[in-house]
């Protein structure tokens, strides 16, 4: 198992190499001046050019490359050409957040997800499993930015029970925290739910025509222990499948529920520093999240594997 | 068993998950910036909450921007300030004499000025913040006429002018820029202004989280002690307005800088907040490359002067806020105004019928699908449509309202104009480097002189961007009424500039853009200036 976690580790470093050359390099093509950008039309062309002559702007642009590489591998992803802040202090500001709402949204996906699955394939063609097929259809379907509006409609404009963006760390004020982030998690878990109850829902159903169901059942077990001990345990093997598959698009993807409730996620940073031609901040946090990606998968796959001893033969 | 072990491991990576949230809270924050370490334990107080967009920079000698001044305004003082009817008032200069010859200036600092740190603000202090602002390239077209900035005893600066220069004045009461600084304290950090310390503004940087949120507190060493009432602001960053409309609206902010007129107006009908209108100078407009056809000729310009929406333009795009022109550069309620004779406010048949005059005599005839086309335009094949896109900021709403009337509007004259939503960022670099042959525009500023100065100089920065037209007669006529201290005659000197404009069109102002401050209906006490800052908040509370 470390053999083929070493392996996979080094084939990702040239992977990485090569996606800051890509990265930088396309991002430093697209049109237009940041500089310029960002000071507007007041800005005389002698500020424009001494800020981009103090942010380096002006160098060879091997030599901006070089920089950030030597930086990237001494562990500093360099500076934001906007407001000069380091970026490694700004991704750890917006770590916090971001791991709030993907465990809340999870959490929220599990909850739902799992349970309303794992019900329907276990009494496959019952009413349960008849409302489950148009209803995650309808889930699946539903546009976060729709689903966002109508909560903060709903909650924050008409009824005044949430704020309707923003973000209070845990530690700060637990009970705003939660207030926070109820509705963009659940705008999240919602839309996440249906995919998760469906996988769950085909696997439960298969497993009960499994022939091991049918040994324990000949074997006399009683059914709750037959469902508790075979079928919950080997039904819980689609969630890891699912949450590997959305924590590194959670991570760096919850871009339009961020947007839509102000809510200050990696995904939110992101588009903010491309909206703003931030280059730095574009090309560090895409590296990133890439790696981010690249690591969660691998940790899903001996999760998997630990809880699936068929994956280790 | 295994359940309660998924269960538990639930349990456990949520609370491990919250407890990095919680431990993560500082983020890039300073706590405690002020250095004093006394704001912990005083009484909290008002609290207002403010949704705006980040400032580009703390430091005064590049805040150039709304989003900047917005905050530096409220961390940094100046020597003098306006008051509500935009006259100068003393700041931290308590009072200032001028020579009889226009040509020095004493000013007296305070006895009880000081820095939030509780050190004192001194004479040199004064000196080096108006030398730097001086060298910044920011204020120094307007500092030019600064011969020498010196301490002439121990609470007195005296600045030494070559010419007599009315503005200024102005000039030192440019909030956000031309701030007073801590000397020690800037030339001791080299990264003072990413969390500057030890500032002299009624409120100081208590924590700032890039691209998230800041808090500012009272400073408690601020020399006017009855003010500000509200004792913290915390500042939640976003540039989304309609995301600013529904926090004021469910009462998750107190004030948002700004607001769409449309949700303002809406949600001032329904009652839920109160709109603030920032008059400010500035325009908004239809600029040409004068440099080819078809937009050479004054006559197709003047063609369209007559054919632009001018009171539709307002009320479809802006709810009716705001100013409009038929000519005019400057608008009523502004310094410097004086009526002009309104030369476009014609009727729509009138302005089709003038417009085909023009465009007919400048050699744009009727086409055979409906479009006007070239006949002897030099520099142009005949059969040449009169067609063009209109490139706008494509995260400027009302912009887009607005040429889309443009588009309408112009097609019964038989030009062609088709609307082009363009990328924010590059939108006004693309425009100085020619990249467009008409464009949308528009822009605003702290003062009628700053305007002028600025936007129909030859070398205004903003000249390039939005007229890129030169006229030595309009330069000299701005510079003397840049100097005269005769308001009048400032007056007539820029009446004068705007007839001249008039006449020669070389962009089409259609009225302007005030800044719409939307608030909860719990705010007293703030007012709107007319350089769209917030200083009042200085003096503002939060009732009940």
């Amino acid at each position: 198992m470390l053999r083929y976690i070493g392996n996979r580790l080094l084939t990702v470093i040239p992977l990485l190499f090569a996606l800051t050359i890509l990265l930088f390099f396309y991002i430093h093509a697209l049109p237009g001046d940041p500089i310029a950008g960002m000071l507007g039309p007041n800005a005389t062309p002698d500020l424009v050019q001494q800020i981009r002559h103090e942010r380096g702007l002006d160098r060879p642009l091997w030599e901006q490359y070089w920089t950030w590489l030597t930086g990237l591998v001494q562990g500093d992803l360099g500076s934001s050409l906007i407001n000069g802040q380091s970026i490694t202090g700004m991704v750890a500001g917006r770590i916090p957040a971001t791991l709030q709402l993907t465990a809340a949204s999870l959490l929220l996906m599990i909850v739902i997800g799992f349970p309303v699955g794992y019900l329907a394939g276990k009494h496959k063609g019952g009413w349960l499993d008849r409302i489950l097929t148009p209803a995650s259809l309808a889930g699946l379907s539903l546009p976060q930015f729709w689903v966002g509006t109508i909560f903060i409609l709903v909650f924050s404009v008409q009824l005044h029970l949430l704020p309707s963006g923003g973000y209070v760390a845990f530690t700060d004020d637990p009970l705003q925290s939660l207030k926070l982030t109820i509705m963009p998690a659940f705008v999240l878990g919602l839309t996440l739910s249906p995919l998760q109850a469906r996988l769950v829902r085909v696997s439960t159903a298969q497993l009960q025509q499994e022939p091991f169901m049918a040994a324990a059942t000949m074997r006399g077990l009683h059914s709750s222990t037959i469902s508790r001990r075979y079928l919950f345990r080997n039904a819980v093997l689609p969630v890891i499948v699912v949450i590997g598959m959305q924590l590194g698009t959670l991570i760096g993807g919850q871009v339009v529920v961020e947007q839509l409730f102000n809510y200050p996620g990696l995904g939110r940073l992101l588009v903010e520093g491309a909206t703003e031609r931030d280059y730095s901040v574009v090309q560090s946090l895409i590296l990133l999240v890439a790696a981010l990606y690249v690591v969660i998968n691998l940790l899903m796959e001996v999760l998997h594997a630990l809880l699936d001893p068929r994956v280790r033969l | 068993m295994r359940r309660a072990s998924i269960a538990a491991l639930l349990a456990a990576s949520t609370a491990a998950v919250l407890l990095v949230a919680g431990c993560g809270s500082g983020g890039a924050g300073t706590d405690g910036a002020d250095g004093s370490g006394s704001t912990g334990s005083a009484d909290p107080g008002q609290s207002l909450r403010i949704q705006a967009a980040e400032p580009v920079g703390l430091d005064p000698a590049v805040s150039v921007t709304q989003k900047s001044l917005r905050m530096t305004e409220l961390i940094y003082d100046t020597l003098i300030d306006y008051d509500k009817d935009n006259k100068l008032v003393p700041d931290i200069a308590e009072s200032w004499t001028a020579s009889d010859d226009g040509l020095s200036y004493v000013f007296k600092i305070r006895s009880n000025a000081k820095f939030s740190d509780g050190s004192a603000i001194t004479p040199d202090d004064v000196v080096y913040s108006l030398q730097r602002a001086g060298k910044s390239k920011s204020l120094s077209a307007v500092f030019a006429v600064v011969k020498s900035i010196e301490a002439t005893g121990d609470a007195e600066v005296t600045v030494t002018l070559s010419s007599p220069s009315r503005v200024f004045l102005n000039t030192l009461a440019s909030v956000g820029q031309a701030v007073i600084l801590k000397k020690s304290a800037v030339e001791g950090n080299a990264d003072y202004f990413t969390s500057p310390t030890a500032t002299s503004g009624p409120w100081l940087l208590k924590d700032y989280v890039a691209k998230s949120k800041a808090t500012l507190t009272a400073n408690p060493y601020y020399w006017n002690t009855d003010h500000p009432t509200i004792k913290t602001i915390q500042y939640t960053f976003n540039s989304d307005n309609t995301a600013m409309a529904t926090a004021l609206e469910s009462g998750t902010t107190d004030l948002a800088f700004n607001m769409k007129p449309a949700d303002g107006v809406r949600l001032q009908k329904s009652g839920a907040i109160q709109y603030f209108l920032a008059n400010s100078p500035g325009f908004v407009s239809w600029s040409f490359d004068k440099t080819k056809p078809p937009f050479d000729d004054v006559k197709v310009r003047t063609a369209i002067a007559y054919l632009a929406p001018r009171q539709d333009r307002l009320d479809t795009c802006w709810s009716g806020i705001g100013p409009v022109s038929f000519s005019d550069l400057i608008f009523e309620g502004q310094d410097f105004y004086v009526a002009g004779d309104n030369k476009f406010d014609v009727s729509k048949d009138e302005a089709l019928k003038k417009a085909d005059e023009l465009l007919s005599s400048a050699g744009w005839v009727e086409g055979s699908d409906g479009v006007r086309v070239s006949k002897g335009v030099k520099g142009l094949a005949d059969g040449t449509h009169l067609a063009f896109d209109v490139p706008y900021e494509n995260t400027w709403s009302q912009a887009q309202c607005n040429t889309e009337l443009l588009q309408q509007a112009l097609l019964p004259a038989g030009i062609k104009a088709t609307p082009k939503a363009y990328d924010a960022a590059t939108f006004y670099t693309d425009a100085a480097a020619g990249k467009f042959e008409f464009w949308h525009g528009g822009n605003n500023y702290a003062t009628v002189d700053t305007y002028f100065g600025q936007t129909y100089t030859c070398d205004g920065s903003v000249n390039p961007l939005l007229v890129q037209w030169c006229d030595k007669d309009v330069d000299s006529l701005i510079a003397q009424a840049q100097a005269t201290s005769d308001l009048d005659q400032a007056a007539k000197l820029y009446r004068q500039v705007q007839d001249i404009i008039e006449e020669q069109q070389p962009l089409v102002v259609t009225g302007a853009q005030y800044a719409v401050i939307g608030a909860t209906t719990k705010l007293q006490g703030y007012y709107p200036r007319p350089d769209a800052s917030n200083r009042a908040l200085i003096y503002a509370s939060l009732k009940g």
